[in-house]
């Protein structure tokens, strides 16, 4: 896997800064672009990365470990602990980028939906797990997420016991976090595997921390993968880790590439990342690096072809732009209501397999929605103030570009891609810029970007260029 | 049988039976001969139809209208439809979690429903509900994704992306990529692009919870040009959002009026399922002309405290399903709508340690409507003392069987369009007996001359059904695609009634399979055209 080497015919330059940043983070900001247009490909790499493994964890609520009866007895129903803690990790999105987005990944990897698992305190554990290990041993993950107490609810895993086995956390273990479907494993190795699970049945209090018991264990002997012993939960994994190698790697790298390079995979960068995460005992911190900085990350044929999630869509355009916030709006709260409506609820994915993205992120459901949020976030903006319109064309393009075409075409470069959109499109989003202004200030050098149509004349074309289909890519 | 092709457009069709309309060649093909324009003005944007390609005769089906419920997560068929003639052991499968005797309200001597499924008996009373015991496939995957799949696509093949609607509505409309329908073929209500609706191409479903919003989007979206985007992917996603977009705008204004045009009924709740089926009812009453609906109603996957958390479910599903009749009812068209449930699996026979149930196999399909015409069960109950070894039940009924008896028997679909839809594969029909006849296919418009006009595929070649009201002249053309002449030419004067007769023979005409277009003109001026496919 080659790394990435800018050269004459290859540049680094802005298109490619806002490629890395969108997908590593939400969006892409003039400032981004500023930023890393003197360094190297690598060095920005490291610094994302880097950066995002030093990050502290997010600070606990006074309820991160509260019980049942403690949040009774607190005079809010969960609800509201449920939405304070959407609308932090909503904070956390905005301040973190690159780390969070995959806390993002990782929540869609190892899927709960919390109002199953109806504990806040579970829910702010898990988040807090998912921060911890979003770069760490993939095994380990494995290890601690199913002794999540989050995850013992929302699958059962607490329900099974000794005598009476759910095979529910088993299987999604193999088909779902590890494996995939029907890869490697036997329903034999799921019933074998879920004794093996058992004993992880008791609360010190109700809904409270979650306890070994050892009378709920299962003591008996059980065939996993062909090997026979009296297992508990480390051999489960030990056992998994050790028999199925080079499943999991394919698996798991399979899925990081779909969900920041393309939805066609790539066989051959798949094969050498798997090496990668096998050769460092299922770190994932090298793996995240290779493909970053390779040639391959960083090839046009993989620019503009991930379809944004509601997320992506909304705090892209966000980060993007940096534009002052009308006051007395909950941004927060925004995010996290416009994304559910475009089905992107936080910790509550369609179903235990997660949103699977791409294509079924649009349908004429969702997609007016897309049309419409994206467009209140430019109102909202407008509402605030007008003039920071002109402050950013005229440093995207420089105070003094009067060349319509251009103006437009380096907005639209900026706000989607470099791709080529279509003739009549482009027509009409000259027409919009053009706006009221007399075509003749054009032609003669009376209009300018400092002229006061200038504010309107952008705000119309940002809001004409999130409607069209190209805007839905990353 | 050999064929000569007419030209070069058709696909190497050694066996009929098997021959596969090519919409991607076809597309292409429009291309090269310019025909099909679809323009695009700049800002009054509107699409012109071509001289040939008109709405596909399927159009013209009868007004009968499918409710497809699906129940997500894998719903327990055995506390469902509770098998009373068994009842001690299934009792003794289930100590905590079976639905004691005194709970349960028989349907017959064999078979009941327990008391929080109450809603649905007067239905069942009064002939509007049946039940298809043990509906499942050979070698059940016990994945809920794989085999949610497996329900979508009909086959376990992976390589397989399209589902049983999608490809039942792509042998429909061959066109619709350059032709769509006026209204939408199928609505999803309450979910996102189910698998189901997949064609190879497009989805041909339309999803939508929030009418309101649509009228905006009628009022101020645009239609996008979807050509040449080229091949690589990004050229492929843009072409997929447009295709989105333009079907989005195309459907937002017909969608809306339908929702304008009818009102809420009182007794729904604000429950999100009855929601869903009041948005359905709206669009049906408002006269959508939608003929295939989908709801979901999720959370079945109850590997824990099954009892309560099933208990809500059914009550939630049978009340939003009695509601439902009661509005359609109300209305007068309750016998015009089937509605189906289904679900991925059913549950294990044995409960777990849990009060639940782990992933299973066959479970039963509930069909509701008074145009059932009768209560009953239809196949035998999987036998319970005869388990696999991981303890489920083995299917008494394909699904496939299932889909294919309701395409041909409530849908009266031509068994062409059925194979298609399955692909193919064998499946045996239950003989619903819903009174699909030659008239059910013959919906009556207000024309006063042609109230119908449909070709008709049949072994030898296709024929031509006119229903004619005036005495007139007709003249009846056969074109292909590229628009020349083919077939037999027609110029006689037909009395009023129901006619047929050969438009296209197959033996003497040497014909390949593919799209063509017949074009009548009534009285030497009035003129109609359809595209049908020669399969």
């Amino acid at each position: 896997m080659r790394p990435y080497r800018p050269s004459e015919s290859n540049p680094w330059n802005a298109e490619k800064i806002n490629l890395v940043v969108r997908r590593l983070g939400f969006g892409c900001s003039l400032t981004d672009i500023n930023l890393y247009l003197n360094s190297t490909p690598e060095q920005v790499i490291d610094d994302i990365v880097d950066g995002a493994s030093s990050l502290d964890v997010t600070a606990a609520p006074e309820w991160s470990q509260w019980d049942n009866k403690q949040f009774n007895n607190s005079g809010n129903n969960k609800n509201y602990y449920h939405t304070q803690w959407q609308k932090q990790a909503f904070s956390d999105l905005i301040n973190n980028g690159f780390r969070e987005r995959l806390v993002l990944f990782w929540s869609n990897h190892f899927v709960i939906e919390y109002l199953d698992v109806n504990q806040p305190a579970y829910l702010y554990q898990y988040y807090v797990l998912l921060q911890n290990h979003a770069l760490g041993n993939f095994k380990t993950f494995v290890s601690k997420v199913g002794l999540a107490p989050a995850m013992l609810r929302y699958l059962n895993g607490f329900e099974n016991k000794k005598n009476s086995p759910n095979e529910n956390y088993a299987r999604e273990l193999y088909e779902l976090f590890t494996l995939g479907e029907g890869n490697g494993y036997s329903q034999e190795d799921i019933t074998e595997t879920a004794r093996a699970l058992t004993g992880y049945n008791r609360f010190a209090t109700y809904l409270g921390e979650i306890q070994f018991n050892e009378d709920s264990f299962d003591k008996s002997s059980k065939t996993i993968f062909d090997q026979t012993g009296n297992w508990g939960y480390n051999d489960v994994i030990d056992i998994l880790f050790e028999e199925k190698k080079d499943i999991i790697a394919n698996f798991i790298c399979t899925k990081i590439y779909r969900y920041f390079v393309s939805p066609q995979v790539d066989a051959t960068i798949i094969a050498t990342l798997s090496n990668t995460l096998k050769d460092n005992d299922f770190e994932l911190l090298p793996v995240f690096k290779q493909l970053f900085k390779s040639e391959h990350f960083f090839a046009s044929i993989n620019s503009n072809v991930i379809i944004k999630s509601p997320v992506d869509l909304m705090l892209g355009l966000h980060h993007s732009l940096s534009f002052e916030y009308s006051d007395n709006v909950d941004l927060e709260l925004n995010f996290r209501n416009k994304c559910r409506d475009m089905g992107q609820t936080l910790f509550s994915p369609v179903d235990v397999a997660g949103w699977q993205g791409n294509h079924d992120w649009i349908n004429s459901e969702t997609l007016p929605k897309r049309w419409e949020f994206a467009d209140y976030l430019l109102i909202k903006y407008w509402q605030k103030n007008k003039n920071q319109f002109k402050t950013f064309i005229n440093s995207l393009v420089g105070s003094d570009q009067t060349n319509v075409e251009v103006i437009v075409t380096r907005l639209k470069d900026f706000m989607f891609c470099p791709y080529e959109i279509k003739e009549e499109e482009m027509i009409d989003a000259v027409g919009v810029f053009k706006g009221e202004v007399p075509e003749n200030y054009f032609e003669d050098g009376t209009w300018s970007l400092n002229d006061s149509t200038v504010p309107r004349q952008v705000y119309d074309l940002m809001r004409f260029l999130v409607t069209l289909p190209e805007f839905q890519l990353k | 049988m050999k064929l000569k092709k007419p030209n070069e457009l058709h696909l190497n069709a050694h066996d009929r039976e098997h021959a596969h309309w090519d919409r991607r060649g076809f597309l292409r093909t429009l291309g090269m001969a310019g025909a099909g324009a679809i323009s695009f003005g700049n800002s009054a944007l509107s699409v012109v139809e071509s001289p040939f390609l008109t709405q596909a005769l399927s159009d013209a089906y009868s007004d009968r209208i499918l409710v497809l419920i699906r129940l997500k997560g894998g719903n327990d068929g055995l506390n469902t439809i509770v098998p009373v003639y068994d009842f001690d052991l299934y009792a003794n499968k289930r100590p905590k979690i079976h639905i004691p005797e005194s709970r349960i309200h028989k349907l017959n001597d064999d078979f009941g429903i327990p008391d929080f499924m109450n809603p649905i008996v007067p239905m069942w009373n009064e002939g509007a509900m049946k039940v298809i015991h043990g509906v499942g496939y050979e070698n059940q995957n016990l994945s809920h994704f794989k085999s949610s799949e497996i329900w979508a696509t009909t086959t376990p093949d992976s390589d397989v992306t399209s589902g049983w609607m999608g490809r039942y509505y792509e042998g429909m409309y061959p066109d619709y990529m350059i032709n769509p329908p006026k209204k939408p073929l199928a609505l999803q209500v309450g979910g996102g692009g189910d698998l189901i609706f997949d064609g190879d191409l497009t989805t041909y479903s339309f999803s939508v919870s929030s009418p309101q919003r649509l009228k905006k989007v009628a009022e101020s979206g645009t239609l996008y040009d979807n050509q040449n985007n080229g091949t690589h992917l990004h050229g492929q996603q843009v072409s997929f959002l447009r295709e989105a977009s333009n079907t989005t705008f195309r459907y937002a204004s017909v969608i809306n009026d339908a929702y304008d045009n009818s009102k809420d009924f009182d007794a729904y709740t604000n429950d999100n399922f009855d929601l869903q089926m009041n948005l359905v009812s709206r669009f049906i009453k408002g006269g959508l002309g939608t003929k295939v609906y989908m709801v979901t109603l999720g959370g079945f996957d109850t590997h824990a405290n099954q009892p309560d958390r099933h208990q809500t479910l059914m009550s939630r599903l049978t009340r939003a399903i009695e509601t439902f009749y009661d509005d359609l009812g109300a209305f007068g068209i309750a016998d015009k709508v089937l509605s189906m449930t289904f679900s991925e699996f059913g549950r294990r026979v044995a409960e777990n340690g849990s009060s639940g149930t782990d992933h299973g196999s066959a479970a039963p399909v509930m069909l509701f409507g008074p145009g059932l015409n009768g209560n009953g069960f239809i196949a035998e109950h999987p036998n319970l003392r005869n388990l696999n070894k991981q303890g489920n039940m083995s299917n008494s009924i394909d699904f496939r069987s299932v889909y294919a008896s309701v395409l041909t028997d409530w849908l009266c679909s031509d068994v062409n369009d059925v194979n298609h839809s399955m692909m193919g594969s064998d499946h045996d029909l239950l003989g619903l007996g819903l009174g699909c006849n030659g008239t059910e296919k013959l919906p009556l418009t207000d024309d006063t001359i042609l109230p119908l006009h449909a070709a008709v595929n049949n072994d030898l070649g296709v024929r031509l059904y006119l229903s004619v009201n005036e005495s007139s002249t007709f003249e009846i053309d056969v074109f292909d695609i590229l628009g020349r002449k083919v077939g037999t030419q027609i110029n006689t004067r037909l009395d009023s009634g129901q006619h047929n007769f050969p438009l296209l023979d197959i033996e003497k005409n040497r014909l390949a399979p593919g799209q063509y277009f017949y074009k009548i003109k009534v009285n030497g001026n009035k003129t109609y055209s359809k595209s049908f496919l020669v399969r």
